[in-house]
């Protein structure tokens, strides 16, 4: 039920915000096959289970949408995922959405907020929700320096058979990156608990990458990860009687003993662009994990490789908006207009002395208006008129036209004619 | 009422009527006179017939439309590229911008335009200029590109930029190595889109980055699609706008090709800084989850 209502959610925004004016979309899908030893090194899964050794595969689709106006940006993300665990038959189904919120104040500083949520379900789901408020600094051009502070709710159902289970965790994050000479990238960052600040030690993960960027757009990363987490268990020695008896055993001691866990992880990954649309991917990581009262060590891998299919929709073409091209012919400039709308089309603007019953576009072949004009060397500003019995509309141009202010608070196209 | 006031207010009626009919009458020799003189300072006939049927259709009275001929026949007279007051105002008309407006923006033109020429003409005096203009004739007639580039320098400074940086852009346009590959429409594209360019805190950065463009082998058509394509690398990576023209400036000194670098910017890469088009929990490091999972600060279970 709630996989149904989370997919319809995501329809809905796909929908409507894909729709709105304004805004880039990307749709991206993603599939990759791998084997893990555990679960805790698969992509989205983050759930220790040794026990889940298996080949898997993880499918995505997924849609980013993002509008940005002046200092203001904001990305909404949502998406389907699909991970069977190949040896066991079962898969994980699931969705997420993420928002992210970012105002510039200035050259150096900016704020925002990055909130989401996520469902994902086997024999058991677990269903995350969180909000973190962030303040990013830039030192110089290519060097920040970020702080981030919040929450996430987590709950699990069937979860070793118990019912339901709800956690709130408040976090912190000190993210650090730098682009040294516009190949190398570098990033660092440490995350935790609130709960153990100051002290630092009793709970954190801090990890270092190195990126390399080649022109052709593939990439290469190693990332290096260390997680601590402290336990402190209390233990009642001696004496003897019922616990928590009345009178209290004075015989009965309290030793607190701390364990420390340690996971060491390292990774390689790499990006390779096939074409516009299609690139592939390869992933190899491992880890080491050591609890230091138990003795217990343990050693995991996860290799994985995929494909990744991403195109930008343009959800928005009947609603108005255009983009003229111009082509050079026969000494003439020719204007191709895609629109497929109902009405008359017309081209008014400098050649015409903006005449509204200028220059009308004839329809060449389906959604394709056609026009062509005699014009010396030089700049001129037009716009698209729309009629449609008595209604006159201009048509909106879209980001990828060039368009200049008009100085009557509206935008002109501009051609420039060599 | 009796009759002698009857009569007195039919007498004032008949004078009032006279006295406006005759400004009238007035105000349409005015216009016809200011249409000659128009036409002796060489704008277009049709084009001002248009001007005066159009403001006619649209409510503007003869105060508002002699204005706009009297600035039209002062940038004339100012050597100024005058046509552009009348297809100002015409553009205004069929968008339906009051009149008012309209007269506003052609005074402010002409005041933009007057302070464009003092810089153009000299500039364009520069024997490295007059080099570039003897070489590309046919492409653009010189008195045509000093038009033109006034018309985009105008705009620029309507847009808030200052004579000043203009200056300091044309001053580094006209040195050799920017001018010697360079041809006057690149030149209007580059000056076009000067506005164009994402906020930055010191406009001089946009001007350099301008002069870099043209000196890099960008074209009038590179150049028209440089600032979409700069807010949209913008956009993906969100860092501020100097960085990005930071990262630009940076493949055009490593020459990259004019194109390449606007395919890199419409896929967020601007040579340096954060790649755009991956969505958050795409990345393939595993510890990065979705998101802000488990792996922060929870530890394991098992």
């Amino acid at each position: 039920m709630r996989f149904v209502f989370l997919i319809m959610l995501i329809t809905t925004s796909i929908t409507s915000i894909g729709k709105a004016q304004n805004w880039q979309n990307l749709i991206s899908v993603d599939s990759r096959f791998g084997y893990s030893t555990n679960t805790y090194l698969n992509p989205f899964m983050s759930d220790w289970n040794t026990a889940a050794e298996s080949s898997y595969n993880l499918t995505s689709a997924i849609l980013k949408s993002s509008w940005y106006k002046r200092r203001n940006s904001l990305s909404l993300t949502g998406g389907l995922l699909y991970e069977p665990l190949l040896s066991e038959g079962k898969g994980w189904k699931g969705g997420l959405g993420l928002i992210n919120y970012n105002h510039r104040f200035s050259n150096s500083i900016s704020a925002g907020i990055e909130a989401g949520g996520s469902y994902m379900s086997n024999s058991y789901s677990r269903t995350l929700f969180w909000a973190q408020p962030k303040v990013t600094a830039f030192l110089s051009p290519f060097t920040l320096v970020r702080l981030k502070a919040g929450s996430i709710f987590r709950n699990y159902r069937n979860y070793s058979n118990v019912g339901d289970e709800s956690n709130r965790f408040d976090l912190y994050a000190l993210e650090f990156e730098t682009w040294p000479n516009y190949r190398w990238q570098l990033k660092a960052g440490l995350y935790g608990s609130l709960d153990t600040l100051p002290s630092i030690q009793n709970g954190f993960n801090v990890n270092g990458s190195v990126g390399y960027y080649f022109r052709n757009g593939a990439s290469v990363s190693f990332t290096g990860n260390l997680e601590q987490y402290k336990t402190q268990q209390i233990q009642q020695i001696g004496g003897g009687g019922p616990p928590m008896g009345f009178p209290p055993n004075h015989n009965q001691q309290t030793v607190t003993a701390v364990n420390t866990d340690r996971i060491i992880k390292f990774s390689l990954d790499g990006t390779y662009p096939l074409n516009e649309r299609f690139s592939v991917f390869g992933t190899a990581g491992a880890l080491n994990f050591n609890s230091q009262s138990t003795g217990i060590t343990e050693n995991d891998y996860e290799i994985s490789g995929g494909i990744r299919f991403s195109f930008e929709p343009r959800f928005n073409k009947n609603r108005g908006v255009v983009t003229p091209e111009w082509h050079q012919k026969d000494r003439q400039q020719q204007i191709n207009i895609k629109y497929s709308g109902k009405g008359r089309l017309y081209l008014v603007g400098d050649f015409n002395d903006w005449s509204r019953t200028g220059i009308p576009l004839r329809k060449q072949s389906d959604d394709i208006y056609v026009a062509q004009l005699n014009l010396t060397p030089g700049a001129y500003e037009y716009k698209v008129l729309r009629i449609q019995g008595d209604t006159q509309e201009w048509l909106t141009f879209s980001d990828d036209t060039y368009t200049v202010s008009d100085s009557y608070g509206s935008q002109n196209a501009m051609l420039l004619v060599e | 009422m009796k009759s002698y006031t009857k009569i007195l207010i039919t007498l004032m009626i008949a004078v009032l009527s006279l006295v406006s009919a005759k400004n009238l009458y007035g105000q349409e020799t005015n216009i016809k006179a200011l249409m000659k003189q128009a036409r002796e300072s060489g704008l277009e006939q049709s084009a001002l017939v248009e001007l005066q049927n159009r403001a006619k259709q649209r409510g503007a009275d003869n105060q508002q439309l002699s204005t706009i001929i009297k600035t039209a026949i002062s940038m004339s007279k100012e050597n100024l590229p005058a046509e552009v007051a009348v297809q100002k105002s015409l553009e205004g008309f069929s968008k339906g911008i009051p009149a008012d407006r309209i007269v506003a923006v052609v005074k402010r033109m002409h005041q933009n335009l007057g302070q464009a020429v003092k810089i153009i003409d000299p500039w364009m005096q520069k024997p490295t200029v007059q080099e570039m203009l003897n070489r590309t004739t046919k492409e653009m007639p010189q008195k045509k590109f000093r038009n033109e580039l006034a018309k985009a320098a105008s705009k620029s400074m309507m847009q808030n930029i200052s004579a000043e940086t203009v200056k300091n852009v044309l001053s580094q346009i006209g040195n050799k190595t920017v001018i010697s590959h360079t041809g006057p429409t690149d030149i209007v594209a580059a000056m076009g889109i000067l506005p164009d360019l994402p906020e930055t805190a010191d406009p001089k950065r946009s001007g350099a980055f301008i002069v870099r463009a043209l000196k890099g082998g960008f074209k009038a058509d590179a150049l028209q699609q440089l600032p979409s394509a700069i807010k949209m690398a913008q956009h993906h990576s969100e860092l501020p706008a100097a960085s990005v023209l930071e990262g630009v400036a940076s493949q055009m000194k490593k020459g990259v090709p004019a194109r390449q670098i606007i395919q890199n910017l419409f896929n967020g890469k601007i040579g340096g800084g954060p790649q755009g088009h991956k969505p958050k929990g795409l990345d393939h490091n595993s510890n990065h989850g979705n998101g802000n999972g488990n792996s922060h600060g929870n530890g394991h279970g098992t």
